[in-house]
């Protein structure tokens, strides 16, 4: 690991404050994927900034108006014991769960996950299809914006210098609302997903018709995406295996997945097609359980 | 006697559990300095200069050493001496080792690392050990990359195959493995009045100690080595790895040496298992028993011979299974390329015969129409069955039963009921 | 570069260090506090032979600027027993051969510790998940499990 300063902010004033003329700094959270890159020389930064004591982006909140919030700082552990989304958000607690390992998931956060931009990053399809809004804060001001539109590329975002990504907040799922989170990774633990989606839907409870769907992709393009040919056609029609089998086909042809060193483009292409039938199912079962 | 069929307390345990045990990389010494080796990037190449001066002046470092102050050999391998301690002319593969500093910290060893320029004339490289045996070959060695050749010939198997009811010819090919002991390879060396003492993970510790010996012009019993726990090894901790230079650096430097390698440079340095390409060919009369085999092994020795002839002995006289079989052609070829080198793991080129023997005997059976099970009881080796190598079976084969034993429990397990198939 | 002021107690004993900005947590603990149990298998969060415990829970030491862990407890497998006290999971490990090489092991018993001192009854598949983040590749596991499973079994037996 090359040398640098290291700095610690106590509060989002104090990070701003360290940040402020600064454009040379690396915003650090829980580290496990920073230190592996500072370790392999892959990243070399001159001044490390520690949000880790924030404690107020720590936090998990339902607010009354059928909202979730969970602070950047939110470790996968805290996503997987929490209460809130266990109930309202539970594609996300189901990606957090299949993060690396216990060690990995107790000091890894979903800020952490979602700025590293890797295009298999686990919680992000499922913060999409759940809906994600982020919020990026810079000293003077605050944007939201779908998490959908931060990534441009493997490793890229739309933050900007001064900035960081204190909240994330989704709307509560409703009863006749259901999600899902499927992933394929080469082991149970400690493995990068080959593909990864999170699926959500609303049924109508009477016809029991689908109103909404969101359907979210990871490790099969540069970022992660939504197939929103494959959403439309499950609008407006009740959830039957022919349904299910036509979603597969459409992920498979929509998506642009390449070959690298966890698997093939075509393997990929199979495998996606699968997963989202699996996701897909399990939302609808949710959804209709409950409705 | 008194211990058969008890079970004990290991020894080693309780330190274990504690974590008191010193491994190699947890032994510190006053005055202790730290090694780090330079590694090849490329496969294949001629050294033509290696620039050590920068690196010498850099603060902190205490000595760089390159294959010019190795007093003797610089060679070492458990069956052909033909992998350098540190390379002189010639890089094989990736991870050949072509300097080694010694400074007072780890930190500085490897920032002088990044010193040392080195000029080279890449070569083309070899990867498929198919294309390597070639003669028109890029040539890895002086006599041609096919290291050595085993035949077994029994019988007649051209008539064998004539008669044959059923044939079964595939083309198996299994991968390269690494054993990933979790323990990366480490050792610490120091000289002790005139002996050289090196404290080493290892799984061949007399071995080490010839090697050492032979390097640096020492009479055998002026080194010494010493077995330090070891951290996981299955084979892949019975070539050389950091015993020469250890030893080297702490006969010239007078001063302790520690050497421990990252995950990265051990997966990179270290052996693997043999990746095969097996040609088999099967012919068994109408009712399934076997006739004849005609198979060719093509291993991938990768840069250096290791254990490499004697992994293919394994493998061919293991190519048959445990089954009897009248007319045999094997033969089994190791072979250099510029891959990683292959040496010992768990099995010695058994388990990827296996993995051919047992696949053939499914598609026979699947072709006579007979279950698995049935052709395997009908072509097991038995108490005087005589093998591929003509060795007469007398006593003590226990395949059949095995296997009725194995059946019966299975049977129990899918058709508790007590129902077959 | 600059130094970092961290104060945590580590094994039960108040420690106040000034820190180089880029050392890792595991150096920090093997080098300079000679806590060698702590094991160095990978570097990259990959193996578990550097685990941990911090605040309650285990976290990949390589993966940890020391700086970071101001503030914090942390408990390291120096910090569970001694020869003539081992703890119940320690004893259970001896017992069962569920140590070959010992390597993975210090990391094994501190996740394996972390879950039992989170929820003291877990069932198998809890055992399974709570020590996916450990690699062992001698023992093949089944052993390891065994060894988790009888330490419960024994302290619900002394429970009823
Ligand atoms: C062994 C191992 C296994 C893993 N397995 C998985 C897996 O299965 N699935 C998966 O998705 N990931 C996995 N990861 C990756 C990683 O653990 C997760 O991405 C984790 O959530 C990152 O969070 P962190 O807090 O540790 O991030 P850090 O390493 O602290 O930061 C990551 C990046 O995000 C930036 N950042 C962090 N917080 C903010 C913020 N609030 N505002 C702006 N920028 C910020 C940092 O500057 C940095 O660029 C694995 C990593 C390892 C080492
Ligand atoms: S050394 Fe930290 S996880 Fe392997
Ligand atoms: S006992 Fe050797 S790695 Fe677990």
């Amino acid at each position: 690991m090359n040398t640098f300063d290291y700095y610690r902010a106590a509060t989002l004033v104090e990070a701003f404050a360290l940040m402020r003329d600064k454009t040379n700094y690396t915003l650090l959270a829980g580290g496990t994927d920073l230190l592996v890159k500072f370790n392999e020389k892959i990243m070399n930064p001159k001044i490390v900034l520690d949000l880790g004591l924030i404690k107020d982006m720590r936090e998990i909140h339902f607010e009354g108006i059928g909202q979730v919030t969970l602070g950047a700082l939110v470790t996968h552990t805290q996503v997987m014991e929490s209460q809130i989304l266990q109930k309202y958000a539970p594609a996300l607690v189901k990606a957090s769960s299949m993060v690396g390992s216990p060690q990995i998931r107790n000091r890894g956060t979903i800020g952490g996950n979602i700025c590293n931009a890797s295009p298999a990053a686990d919680t992000v399809p499922a913060l999409i299809a759940l809906g994600a809004q982020i919020e990026l804060t810079n000293e003077k001001q605050v944007r939201v914006i779908p998490l959908e539109e931060l990534f441009l590329g493997p490793g890229r975002t739309v933050l900007q210098t001064g900035e960081i990504l204190t909240k994330i907040s989704l709307k509560a799922l409703k009863p006749d609302q259901g999600s899902g989170f499927e992933k394929l990774g080469k082991r149970k633990a400690l493995a990068i997903s080959v593909v990864n989606t999170g699926v959500f839907i609303e049924v109508d409870s009477k016809t029991r018709a689908i109103n909404e769907a969101r359907i979210a992709l990871g490790s099969v393009a540069p970022t992660p995406i939504r197939i929103k040919k494959a959403e439309s056609l499950l609008l407006g029609k009740v959830l039957s295996p022919t349904l299910l089998k036509d979603v597969a086909s459409v992920v498979a042809s929509e998506i642009k997945p390449i070959d690298d060193i966890r698997s093939k483009a075509e393997y990929r292409r199979d495998v996606a097609g699968e997963l989202v039938k699996r996701a897909v199912e399990e939302a609808w079962n949710k959804a209709s359980f409950l409705g | 006697m008194s211990v058969v069929g008890r079970s004990f307390r290991r020894k080693d345990a309780v330190d274990k559990v504690l974590g008191r045990t010193l491994f190699s990389a947890d032994i510190k010494m006053h005055g202790m300095l730290e090694a780090k080796i330079l590694r090849s990037q490329v496969p294949h190449a001629l050294v033509k200069k290696i620039e050590t001066q920068t690196a010498q002046d850099f603060p902190g470092v205490v000595a760089v050493f390159t294959a010019e102050d190795i007093p003797a050999s610089n060679s070492h391998g458990i069956i052909i001496k033909d992998e350098p301690v540190l390379v002189k002319d010639k890089i094989r593969k990736i991870g050949d080792p072509l300097a080694l500093v010694v400074a007072e910290t780890e930190e500085s060893a490897s920032q002088a690392l990044e010193a040392i320029k080195v000029e080279l004339e890449l070569l083309p490289a070899v990867f498929d050990p198919e294309i390597a045996m070639k003669p028109d070959s890029v040539a890895i060695y002086p006599n041609g990359n096919i290291l050595e050749r085993r035949k077994i010939r029994k019988g007649d198997v051209v008539e064998a195959f004539k008669q044959a009811e059923f044939v079964v010819e595939n083309k198996y090919c299994t991968q390269m493995a690494e054993h990933a002991y979790i323990e990366p390879e480490a050792g610490i060396a120091y000289v002790d009045g005139e002996n050289v003492v090196v404290h080493v993970s290892t799984q061949n510790p007399h071995f080490d100690r010839k090697e050492v010996a032979r390097n640096l012009s020492l009479p055998l019993n002026k080194v010494r080595i010493i077995q330090a726990p070891t951290g996981g090894a299955f084979g892949g901790k019975l070539d050389i790895s950091v015993q020469v230079l250890l030893a080297l650096a702490a006969f010239k430097t007078k001063r302790p040496v520690r050497l421990v390698y990252s995950r990265k440079e051990s997966i990179l340095a270290s052996t693997k298992r043999h990746p095969f390409v097996i040609y088999y060919k099967t012919a068994a009369d109408q009712y399934g028993r076997l006739l004849g085999i005609e198979a060719t092994i093509i291993a991938d020795g990768g840069a250096y011979a290791s254990y490499g002839p004697a992994t293919i002995t394994r493998a061919a006289v293991h190519l048959t299974g445990p089954y009897e079989v009248p007319n045999v052609k094997i033969d089994a070829y190791i072979v250099y390329t510029n891959n990683p080198t292959a040496g010992a793991m768990r099995g010695f080129g058994a388990p990827q015969a296996a993995f051919a023997y047992e696949q053939q005997m499914d598609l026979l059976a699947e072709r006579v129409g007979m279950s698995p099970f049935e052709i395997r009881m009908l072509n097991a080796l038995k108490n005087g069955s005589v093998t591929a190598t003509d060795q007469v079976l007398n006593s003590g084969v226990g395949i059949s039963q095995t296997l009725e034993q194995a059946y019966a429990t299975a049977q129990q397990i899918i058709f508790p009921g007590g129902l077959r198939p | 570069m600059n130094k970092a002021a961290i104060n945590f107690v580590l094994n039960g004993q108040e420690k106040a260090l000034e820190v180089d900005a880029n050392r890792r947590l595991v150096d920090l603990l093997r080098d300079d506090l000679g806590l060698t149990g702590v094991k160095l298998g990978c570097g990259e969060g990959e193996c578990g032979a550097c685990t941990v415990i911090i605040n309650g829970q285990t976290a990949n030491s390589c993966l940890v600027l020391a700086a970071q862990v101001d503030g914090t407890e942390i408990i390291t497998i120096e910090g569970l027993g001694d020869h003539d006290h081992l703890h119940p999971l320690q004893e259970a490990f001896i017992e069962e051969g569920a140590v070959q090489c010992g390597f993975c092991t210090p990391g094994m018993i501190l996740s394996a510790k972390a879950l039992l001192d989170h929820n003291p009854n877990p069932g198998k598949a809890e055992i399974m998940d709570s020590l996916s983040g450990n690699l062992c590749r001698c023992t093949g596991y089944t052993k390891i499990v065994n060894a988790v499973e009888n330490v419960i079994r024994q302290s619900n037996a002394k429970g009823s």
